[in-house]
């Protein structure tokens, strides 16, 4: 565009400097394992600020500034501020009469005696739309643990963890994959492209359409048996001892979203 | 000073990592809302800021996005980001002058900051990332705009 803002080649030359000093360092993690990566998280981990989900730390009346007013403007703000706090305890009522609900749901669907639930959440979502939770090392996760919905259907799975948070793939990623089985032991891949869930069978030892739930299973590294997907009311194409079924993915996750933990006792 | 001003632009562009991924976290409901300052500091350095300082600034920001935001081996997201670089300042320096072709440009850097969303499904992503492209440059000719130490003696 400019011919005088044209930079001397030596520029490009430290550019592909760094690209390589980089390469060495992709190089160096690749053989120590992620070691080097994970050393350095631990260790600067003060540069990522933490995330925290409670906001009513903050108290109106317990400012200083209010003391130093007369009596009649301070009994003022103070019923003033009595009623904000109390419609932000009407609104956190609300919501945790929510969460009551949608923890009950999971309750009724896990068994509590077999399995650690713990409630978690998006903490952030990376340009490479990859979604990182909340826990880690620090509850004991591990790779593979399962992620659900407030209805008990398995959402995400989790692919890496660090010390505080972990990264999960969800079912909406394009590289989704789970292996799966049903109630006649037969075993399947459920693969997502964003839009639909694909379920095509690895291994058909009974050629029934009346499957309804695909689940996983603690043969393929899962916790235990929860369900991926119903396929009640699903066409299932049978053919040449191979099953297939489309379902459109209707579930969208987001910072939204309740999101439950999955792990084995 | 120079060490101090670098110092400063690292921990900007770490700033502007948080900020892009937090914000893009809250909009994570909806597929056609992101917001992409760190892309703006990559753009700005690619066209108008391409030096030898800027180098040890984008490895720094890339290993800070591999430590805390992706599962990737330590150093990718530099490469890539270098890459960016290099290559949106190269086709900058030999393209018209314009607000199309700049915007262009922008929309091939989106498209190489993203590649790893675009490629699982190329057709559908170049529409939304084009959708999410045109109000973002348009935040960044804003603030290139005012940003810039000749905005007051631009004849207008």
């Amino acid at each position: 565009m400019n011919a005088n803002n044209s930079p001397k080649r030596r520029i490009y030359v430290y550019y592909f400097l760094g690209i390589l000093f980089s390469a060495t360092l992709v190089t160096i993690d690749i053989f120590a394992d992620k070691g080097l990566s994970k050393n350095l998280n631990e260790t600067v981990n003060i540069l990522l600020p933490q995330q925290t989900l409670n906001s009513n730390d903050f108290k109106f009346s317990s400012l200083e500034i209010f003391k130093t007013k007369s009596s009649l403007i301070n009994e003022n703000i103070r019923l003033k501020n009595e009623v904000i706090e109390l419609r932000k305890l009407l609104i956190e009522n609300e919501q945790l009469r929510d969460e009551n609900i949608n923890n009950n749901r999971v309750v009724k669907e896990v068994d509590t005696a077999i399995y650690n639930i713990q409630q978690t959440s998006i903490i952030f979502k990376t340009p490479s739309d990859e979604y990182i939770i909340s826990g880690g090392e620090n509850l004991n996760l591990k790779v593979k643990d399962l992620v659900i919905d407030q209805t008990g259907y398995v959402v995400a799975i989790v692919t890496g963890v660090r010390q505080d948070r972990s990264f999960i793939s969800t079912i909406e990623d394009s590289n989704f994959s789970i292996q799966g089985i049903d109630k006649y032991g037969n075993e399947y891949l459920i693969t997502s492209d964003g839009d639909y869930i694909f379920v095509n069978s690895l291994k058909l030892n009974t050629e029934n359409s009346d499957i309804k739930y695909i689940y996983t299973d603690i043969s393929y590294g899962h916790p235990g048996q929860f369900p991926i997907v119903d396929l009640s009311s699903t066409q299932i194409n049978i053919a040449n001892n191979k099953l297939q079924a489309e379902i459109p993915l209707n579930y969208k996750i987001s910072f939204f979203s309740d999101l439950y933990l999955i792990q084995a006792k | 000073m120079i060490y101090l001003k670098n110092s400063f632009l690292v921990f900007l562009t770490f700033f502007l990592i948080f900020i892009e991924v937090t914000l893009n976290t809250f909009f994570s409901a909806s597929d056609y809302v992101e917001f992409l300052p760190f892309l703006f500091y990559i753009f700005y350095v690619s066209i108008y800021f391409f030096s030898r300082s800027s180098v040890f600034v984008v490895i720094l920001s890339g290993c800070y996005f591999d430590l805390f935001f992706t599962e990737n081996f330590l150093g990718y997201t530099s490469i890539k980001l270098l890459i960016i670089c290099i290559f949106i300042h190269f086709l900058y320096l030999r393209l018209s002058v314009g607000i199309a072709s700049e915007f262009l440009l922008f929309y091939l850097a989106a498209l190489l900051y993203k590649f790893e969303v675009i490629l699982p499904s190329f057709d559908i992503s170049l529409v939304y990332l084009f959708v999410i492209c045109l109000p973002n440059y348009f935040l960044f000719k804003i603030l290139t705009s005012t940003l810039r130490r000749d905005v007051l003696s631009a004849k207008i």
